[in-house]
C-alpha cells in the first residue's frame, strides 16, 4: 500500500524565509518538492561538497591509525573542533612526508658509508689542509693494481663480493685521472653521527604517527562535522526550491506529507507567521511515495525498493508479491538443514542484538528468519537435509510423510510452472484493478477477456465434466473474451485499429506467456542443483577422508563444513536473485507495473 | 564393454575438462581487473575476493556431475550399456560446453563490477545479483545432467 499524502503550499515573506526553513526542519516532517536550479546551487553547493571530500578523506586517515591496543576513549563530538582536523591531518601528513625523505636520504648515504667504518671527516679534512690529498675507489678485485699500494700508498680497506675498496693518500690532485678509475664521493658525516641522525628521524615520524594516533581521539567530532556539512546542503537544496514571488518579496514552497500527520503539521504550522494550504494531490502531482504496508509485508518493501517504487495512483504490488516471493525462495533453496539454519542463525542474531534499537538490521533479520521457515517447509517436499535424503531413511516418521508430502522431480517439475501460471494469473488480475484506478473499468475490459480465456482453458483442461473443452458454454466463453479482446483493447479508438492492436496483443500473449511460464523452470532446477551439490560434498566428506580414527572425521568434518558454507552461500545468492527477477520480470510485466515514484524523505 | 565404457569417460573428461578451463578463465578475468582495482581503493579486498570466486563454480559442477556418475548412478563400470554411455556423453557435452562459456562470461560480468567499485562506486550488491543470471545456465545444465543420469541409471 503507498500511504496518502497531502499537497503542502507555504508562502513565506522573505525576510522570514529562513526562519520558517528552520522551523520546518525542526518539524521534520515535509518533503520538499525540490527544483532543479543546478545554476544557483552549484556555486553555493560547491564549497560545501569539498568541504565533505576533506572531512571524508581525514575520517578514513584518523579510522585507519586508532591505536586499537590502547582502546582510549573517543573525545566528545565536536562540529568546529572536526572542521579544523582535516588542515591539522594535513600539517601532519606534510612533516611526515618531509621527514621521511630526509630518513630515505640518510639511509642511502649510510649505504654508502657503511664499507668503509666508523671515521670523522674531520681528519679529513685536516689531512687535507696540511696538502695530503685521500681518496675513495671502489674497483673490480682484478682491476687493483698491487704497485698501487707503493706507488700512491693505496690502502686496502675491505674486499667484499669480488670488489675492492680502497684508499690513497698522497700529495697529488686528481689521482682519479691518473688511474683512470672513478673516485667515491661520500657524504661529509662520521657512521656514528649518520646513525644518530637515522635514530632521531625515526623518532620524529613516530611522534607524528602518535600525534595522528591522539588525533584520532576526535573521530567523532570529524563525523558530526561529516553531518552537519550534508545538514547545510540539504538546506541550501530546499532553500532554492521556493520561487520567488511580488518582486522576490515572497517565496512558494511546496511541500508533501503523509495524511496521518496533517493534524500535528497544521496546528505547528499555526504558531507561525506564514500562510500556508494543504490540499489533496491532483493526478499529475509527482507525489512521494511512502508505503504503507502491514507488519509481513513490510519485510519485503527493501525488495520492492530494489526494482523502482510505484507512481503515486498506482498499485503497491508490495504486498502481493511477498507470498509468492516467500515461497519461491523456499523452493529455490529448497532444503530442510539449511532453512533452518537460515532460522536459527538469524534469530540467534536477533536475541544478540534484543537491547539494542531496531534499525534496518533487524527488519531484514526477521526476513531471514521467513524465508528461513518458508525454506524448511519447501524442504519437506524434496526431504533434503544438508544433502542426505530424509525420506530414504526407514522409519515410521519419514516413511509417512513421505507418503503424504513427498514431491518426486517430475512433480516439482510441474509444482513451479504450476505456480508460475497461478502468479502470472493473479499479475493479470492486478492489472484489472490497476487499470481499473488509473484508467477507468473500460480500459481493463481487454485484459478481463484474456484472463476469462486462459481460466476457461484451465478448466476445461482440469474439469471436462464441469466444463467440456470445446464445448457450447466453452466456445461461448471463448466468443465473449475474443470480442474483448479484440475490440475494447484500446477504448475510444476505431474499431479496426483495435482489431489490428487486438491482433498485435495476441502475439505478445502466445509468445510472451511461454516464455513467462517456463521461466519459472528456475525454480525446479536451483533447488535439485543445490542438493545434487549437498549431497556431493556429504559423499565427498565420507569417501575422501583418510581411514584413520582421529584424522579420518577431521578431515571428514572439515569437507562437510567448508563444502556447505561455499553451497550454502552460492544457493542463498540464486534464492536471493532468482525469485526477485521472477517478480521483477515476469510478475510485474503482466500486473503492468510501471513505476518510477521518488521516496518520501522529509527535510530534517 | 570397453567401447562404452570409454565414450563415457569421453564424456566425463570434457565435463570436467571445460566446466574447469572456463572457471580458471573467469577467475582470471576478474582476478586481473582485482589486482589492478586494489591499488586504487583500500579495504575492498573482501569484496574483489567474493566476486572473483562467482566464476569458480562451474568448475564445481563439472566435478559434482562427474561424481554423481561415479557414485550416485554407479554406471562406470565395465557393464555400462550403449545407452547409458550416451547418456554421460551429453551429459558431459551440455555441462562442459554452458560451464565453460557461461563461467567466461560471468567472469567478464565480475571483472566490469571489479573496476566499477575500484573507481568508487558502491557496485558490490548490483554486480553479486548480475552475475547470477549467467550462473543458472550451468546450474541448469547440472540439473539435466542428473535428470539424464537417473533416466539411465
Amino acid at each position: 500500500m503507498v500511504a496518502k499524502m497531502k499537497k503542502f503550499t507555504f508562502l513565506a515573506f522573505h525576510k522570514d524565509y529562513e526562519r520558517f526553513l528552520h522551523n520546518l526542519r525542526e518539524l521534520g516532517m515535509i518533503h520538499v518538492a525540490e527544483q532543479d536550479r543546478t545554476e544557483v546551487n552549484e556555486e553555493e553547493l560547491q564549497q560545501f561538497i569539498a568541504e565533505t571530500k576533506r572531512l571524508k578523506e581525514a575520517e578514513k586517515v584518523l579510522k585507519r591509525s586508532i591505536d586499537k591496543k590502547a582502546n582510549r576513549p573517543f573525545h566528545e563530538p565536536d562540529v568546529m573542533r572536526g572542521k579544523q582536523i582535516p588542515a591539522e591531518i594535513e600539517q601532519i601528513q606534510l612533516r611526515r612526508t618531509s621527514l621521511n625523505q630526509q630518513l630515505q636520504v640518510s639511509k642511502k648515504e649510510r649505504e654508502l658509508l657503511l664499507p668503509w667504518g666508523n671515521f670523522d671527516p674531520e681528519s679529513i679534512h685536516r689531512l687535507e689542509q696540511e696538502g695530503y690529498h685521500m681518496d675513495f675507489f671502489i674497483v673490480p678485485e682484478n682491476k687493483f693494481d698491487p704497485t698501487w699500494e707503493t706507488m700512491y700508498d693505496a690502502v686496502i680497506v675491505k674486499k667484499e663480493s669480488s670488489k675492492t675498496y680502497f684508499v690513497t693518500v698522497t700529495r697529488i690532485d686528481h689521482i682519479a685521472d691518473l688511474l683512470d678509475i672513478e673516485e667515491i664521493k661520500l657524504p661529509d658525516i662520521s657512521l656514528s653521527s649518520l646513525d644518530q641522525l637515522i635514530l632521531s628521524l625515526e623518532e620524529k615520524i613516530k611522534l607524528q604517527d602518535e600525534a595522528l594516533q591522539r588525533l584520532s581521539d576526535d573521530l567523532p567530532s570529524v563525523e558530526a562535522a561529516l553531518k552537519d556539512v550534508g545538514a547545510r546542503i540539504v538546506f541550501t537544496r530546499v532553500a532554492h526550491s521556493a520561487t520567488p514571488l511580488a518582486d522576490e518579496k515572497l517565496m512558494l514552497l511546496q511541500g508533501w506529507a503523509p495524511v496521518q500527520n496533517e493534524q500535528e503539521i497544521v496546528s505547528y504550522l499555526e504558531s507561525m507567521d506564514v500562510y500556508f494550504e494543504a490540499t489533496d494531490p491532483l493526478p499529475e502531482d509527482d507525489v512521494p511515495i511512502q508505503f504503507k504496508n502491514n507488519r509481513f509485508s513490510r519485510l519485503f518493501e527493501p525488495i520492492a525498493e530494489l526494482y523502482m517504487l510505484p507512481k503515486y495512483n498506482e498499485i503497491d504490488l508490495t504486498p502481493y508479491f511477498a507470498p509468492f516471493y516467500m515461497l519461491f525462495f523456499g523452493l529455490s533453496l529448497g532444503d530442510m538443514g539449511y532453512g533452518m539454519f537460515l532460522l536459527v542463525m538469524a534469530t540467534l542474531v536477533k536475541m544478540l542484538q534484543r537491547k539494542k534499537p531496531a534499525t534496518g538490521l533487524k527488519a531484514i533479520l526477521s526476513l531471514v528468519q521467513v524465508l528461513g521457515a518458508s525454506t524448511m517447509v519447501a524442504g519437506l517436499l524434496t526431504g533434503g537435509f544438508f544433502g542426505f535424503a530424509v525420506y530414504t531413511l526407514d522409519n515410521p516418521v519419514s516413511q509417512a510423510l513421505k507418503e503424504n508430502v513427498f514431491f518426486n522431480n517430475n512433480q516439482m517439475f510441474i509444482l513451479s510452472l504450476v505456480l508460475g501460471v497461478i502468479q502470472i494469473l493473479f499479475g493479470m488480475c492486478l492489472k484489472v484493478f490497476n487499470r481499473i484506478k488509473q484508467f477507468g473499468a473500460i480500459h481493463a475490459l481487454s485484459t478481463i477477456g484474456w484472463i476469462l480465456l486462459l481460466t476457461s482453458f484451465i478448466i476445461a483442461y482440469l474439469l471436462p465434466a464441469f466444463l467440456p473443452m470445446g464445448g457450447t458454454l466453452h466456445s461461448i466463453i471463448m466468443g465473449l473474451a475474443a470480442i474483448l479482446i479484440f475490440f475494447f483493447n484500446s477504448p475510444g479508438k476505431n474499431p479496426l485499429v483495435n482489431l489490428g492492436l487486438g491482433l498485435w496483443d495476441t502475439y505478445n500473449m502466445a509468445t510472451g506467456l511461454l516464455g513467462d511460464v517456463l521461466s519459472y523452470v528456475r525454480l525446479f532446477a536451483l533447488g535439485l542443483s543445490g542438493g545434487i551439490l549437498a549431497s556431493v560434498f556429504n559423499s565427498l566428506a565420507v569417501g575422501m577422508s583418510p581411514d584413520n580414527a582421529i584424522a579420518g572425521p577431521i578431515v571428514a568434518i572439515l569437507i562437510f563444513l567448508i563444502g556447505h558454507a561455499i553451497n550454502i552461500f552460492m544457493n542463498v545468492l540464486g534464492a536471493i536473485v532468482h525469485p526477485v527477477r521472477l517478480t521483477f520480470v515476469e510478475f510485474y510485466k503482466n500486473a503492468e507495473f510501471s513505476g518510477g515514484g521518488k521516496k518520501y524523505t522529509p527535510f530534517r | 564393454m570397453e567401447t562404452n565404457l570409454l565414450i563415457a569417460y569421453t564424456g566425463i573428461a570434457v565435463m570436467i575438462a571445460l566446466a574447469g578451463i572456463g572457471s580458471a578463465y573467469g577467475v582470471t578475468i576478474v582476478g586481473n581487473a582485482a589486482i589492478g582495482a586494489a591499488k586504487k581503493v583500500d579495504g575492498k579486498f573482501g569484496n574483489f575476493l567474493v566476486l572473483t570466486a562467482l566464476p569458480g563454480t562451474q568448475g564445481l559442477y563439472g566435478f559434482a556431475g562427474y561424481f554423481m556418475f561415479q557414485n550416485i548412478f554407479n554406471i562406470l563400470t565395465p557393464e555400462i550399456t550403449l545407452l547409458q554411455a550416451m547418456a554421460t556423453l551429453a551429459s558431459g557435452l551440455a555441462l562442459g560446453f554452458v560451464g565453460l562459456l557461461s563461467s567466461i562470461r560471468q567472469g567478464q560480468v565480475c571483472a566490469n563490477g571489479v573496476v566499477s567499485i575500484g573507481q568508487g562506486h558502491d557496485a558490490f550488491s548490483n554486480t553479486l545479483i548480475l552475475a547470477v543470471f549467467p550462473e543458472l545456465y550451468a546450474i541448469v545444465s547440472l540439473a539435466a545432467a542428473f535428470l539424464m543420469g537417473s533416466a539411465v541409471a
